[in-house]
């Protein structure tokens, strides 16, 4: 996809109904996003296709105008953790359309934050036997611990883990050491706990992952 | 409206899909499924017949080819029976169902 038509995706797929509205296009290429008559903000559209990284995010950051929100089509692409760190600074929300979506109805969206990401983020720094932690991408830290190995932690967004949540977290993002659930609600399951005992890894519960983290 | 347009897409997917999504029930739930007019995700459940199926679907569905993002949750049928999502997430299945099968 040529970096003119991502910028056209987004614009046709946001539906007006939804209250999200294109008012604008910028010089830049930034469309003009608001939400129900409010602040108007710019966007920004790149088309990473499979990882985003410091040198997609780079050019849209280098204008004088800077946007509020970068977004990545296709949605199906990680964002690598060093792009976020510059994307943040801006200051800058990311993510994919739907993350756009939200991000104009909270008002705020260069500092549009996925809420999940951030709880975990804290829960894990704040851990007593973690000394630091490293971004690698969106959903995946490393824990580096004052005792034991670091931890390789990736987020799993499902209300019930499957196995096929676990298989497609490796596809996606490589070897971890623990995929957590994000919601505190369901449950893993048993196919996906054997999913990840057969990779090395476990599938865990928040609470579990605080043990684990202590071991 | 939102419901509607996201159900007529789905079905434009599964036919597409054709053998791949032979045997497996797919589900909506959540702000889509209630046709909330400020809906972000179509939230949809697959069951699938196998591990297979599952990897299949996931690669064979194109979320970008949707009106809305898409939120997709890919487990088997025994995985269900084991953890009640259909219910506990108060999903309605939408295919078998839909009329294109």
């Amino acid at each position: 996809m040529a970096r003119g038509s991502v910028t056209d995706w987004v614009a046709e797929h946001i539906d007006p109904n939804t209250g999200v509205e294109i008012i604008d296009r910028t010089a830049e290429d930034f469309l003009m996003v608001r939400y129900k008559k409010g602040a108007v903000f710019p966007a920004a559209v790149i088309g990473a296709q499979d990882i985003v990284l410091p040198g997609h995010v780079a050019p849209v950051l280098a204008h004088a105008t800077k946007p509020n929100f970068v977004v990545n089509v296709p949605s199906k692409a990680v964002w690598s953790g060093p792009a976020i760190a510059m994307v943040h600074g801006a200051p800058a929300g990311f993510g994919a359309l739907g993350d756009l979506m939200r991000a104009a109805r909270d008002g705020d969206a260069a500092h549009y934050r996925n809420k999940e990401f951030g709880f975990f983020e804290r829960a894990i720094t704040q851990h007593s036997n973690v000394r630091s932690i490293t971004r690698e991408y969106d959903a995946v830290f490393v824990a580096h611990r004052y005792s034991g190995n670091d931890l390789v932690i990736a987020l799993v967004d499902a209300y019930n883990m499957s196995a096929e949540d676990v298989r497609r977290t490796r596809d996606r993002y490589g070897a971890f050491d623990i995929a957590v659930k994000m919601s505190s609600y369901g449950s893993v399951t048993s196919a996906a706990t054997a999913a990840a005992d057969s990779m090395g890894a476990e599938a865990l519960m928040f609470r579990e992952m605080l043990r684990r983290l202590a071991q | 409206m939102i419901r509607e347009r996201s159900i007529e897409a789905l079905c434009r997917v599964i036919a597409e899909l054709g053998k791949v999504a032979q045997g497996s029930e797919w589900h909506l739930f959540g702000s889509v499924d209630r046709d909330e007019p400020e809906a972000a995700d179509i939230d949809l459940l697959i069951l699938c017949t196998s591990d297979d199926q599952a990897d299949a679907l996931r690669r064979g569905i194109d979320a970008d080819a949707l009106p809305y993002p898409l939120d997709l949750s890919l487990m088997t049928f025994d995985e269900e029976k084991e953890t009640g999502a259909v219910r506990r997430q108060r999903a309605r299945r939408i295919y078998p169902g839909t009329g294109i099968e």
